[in-house]
């Protein structure tokens, strides 16, 4: 099992690569940066990680083909590559639907324009001469960069649904599966061995990783009460095939995103459940996150990722997973 | 640096680094002590060097002067209040 971390570049850049120094000294693999227009730049946090670490594998986890023509990206990543030579992935999803809506985006066919962009992604770094057409995205012939990238660079495709997983399955090296619970992995999983099959592919072709949400600590209760908000976020915006498969009122998550909506903070996390805690988080002691994540490797996980919140105190709770949590599965 | 016992450096080293982490106005911490900050920390030499604990307490008056001074009174670094 390989472990991950998530940062959200909300916080000031040198905090998030402090934590990602401190995550690779404790045997952390890989650090996912998210993409968002409305936080910090990803590939500027990127470069200082790389600048400032020597073995953690880093990329976007993940970028979107609307907000980021596929080129950039692929440029991106090749550039991120010569100052991390060999340590560079690359996490491509279809966004967040809101969040392109507020920048006048439509998510137009997010299949089609995944697949093109991770076709396009792969030809850019392969510095292919040939053009492109795709429905979505078109490439002239010699369009290509004017430098060498020396390896390629792992794609992983971020999935929720079950077209999005399958083609992760068929087209991805690693698939970001967007959940913590295991009867979602399961759900999932079956979709990405679907894909996987159809490519005529064996799931050992790729890495397989559970997106989570953490949050660990010493006592339980200090390690709920940091999941809260996070996990109101999650159950306002899941579909109700999900709150359904928790047992989860479509009409309480409702309630919950009206509340965040109306910044009515304490409404929306006093109404957060154990259940839905339980349902959307990998929460706990460290024994508690050991037994959760045994799970997760059962069902094919290759890698975990320590997803938002990770803890009451990000430092605290990096080093507490690296010590106590990360140890159990390495040794 | 020297007023700071030897057996108070890694305890007080890690103290700082959690206020600046945690500070709401940890943007004051100037860009310059922060890549400083980070290139020490990826040399593991942030928290027992002389330089790193410099820093640290540099930073952490730059931050939140006040919490800076309730942890070096705690310590009974009074002396080293005055001068941060």
């Amino acid at each position: 099992m390989k472990f991950g971390i998530e940062f959200v570049p909300m916080d000031l850049y040198w905090r998030t690569v402090f934590y990602t120094i401190q995550a690779e000294k404790l045997g952390y693999d890989h650090v996912w940066i998210t993409d968002h227009f409305n936080n910090r730049n990803v590939y500027v946090t990127l470069t200082l990680i790389a600048n400032y670490t020597e073995r953690i594998k880093l990329g976007p986890g993940v970028t979107n083909p609307y907000l980021v023509h596929p080129v950039m990206t692929a440029q991106a990543v090749a550039s991120l590559n010569e100052i991390a030579p060999g340590r560079v992935v690359c996490g491509i999803g279809a966004g967040d639907r809101t969040t392109l809506e507020m920048v006048g985006l439509e998510m137009k066919t997010p299949l089609r324009a995944v697949r093109e962009a991770v076709e396009i992604i792969r030809r850019m770094v392969a510095r292919e001469k040939g053009g492109y057409e795709g429905r979505v995205f078109r490439m002239r012939g010699g369009a290509r960069f004017n430098f060498k990238v020396p390896q390629p660079i792992p794609i992983y495709i971020g999935a929720q649904g079950p077209k999005m997983l399958r083609l992760a399955g068929s087209l991805g090296d690693g698939v970001l599966i967007n959940a913590s619970h295991p009867d979602d992995i399961a759900e999932a999983m079956k979709h990405v061995r679907e894909g996987v099959e159809r490519a005529g592919r064996s799931l050992s072709d790729i890495d397989v990783a559970a997106y989570t949400s953490l949050s660990v600590a010493e006592e339980e209760k200090k390690a709920r009460k940091a999941a809260i908000p996070v996990v109101a976020f999650i159950v306002a915006g899941s579909p109700p095939q999900i709150l359904e498969r928790h047992g989860i009122s479509v009409e309480a998550a409702e309630g919950i995103k009206k509340a965040l909506a109306e910044r009515r903070w304490a409404d929306a996390f006093g109404a957060v459940t154990d259940e839905m805690i339980e349902a959307f988080s990998i929460c706990g002691t460290p024994e508690a996150c050991i037994e959760k994540i045994e799970a997760l490797s059962r069902m094919g996980v290759t890698q975990f990722v320590a997803g938002s919140p990770i803890g009451p105190k990000v430092r605290s709770s990096i080093d507490l997973f690296g010590r106590e949590v990360i140890p159990h599965f390495k040794e | 640096m020297r007023e700071i016992p030897a057996e108070l450096r890694g305890e007080l080293a890690t103290r700082l680094v959690d206020l600046l982490l945690e500070a709401k106005e940890g943007g004051k911490l100037p860009s310059s002590k922060a890549k400083r900050i980070l290139q020490l920390w990826s040399l593991g030499e942030l928290m027992e060097s002389d330089e790193g604990l410099k820093l640290l307490l540099e930073g952490a008056a730059a931050v939140d002067p006040e919490e800076l001074g309730g942890i070096l009174d705690e310590y009974g670094l009074e002396k080293l209040r005055e001068v941060v």
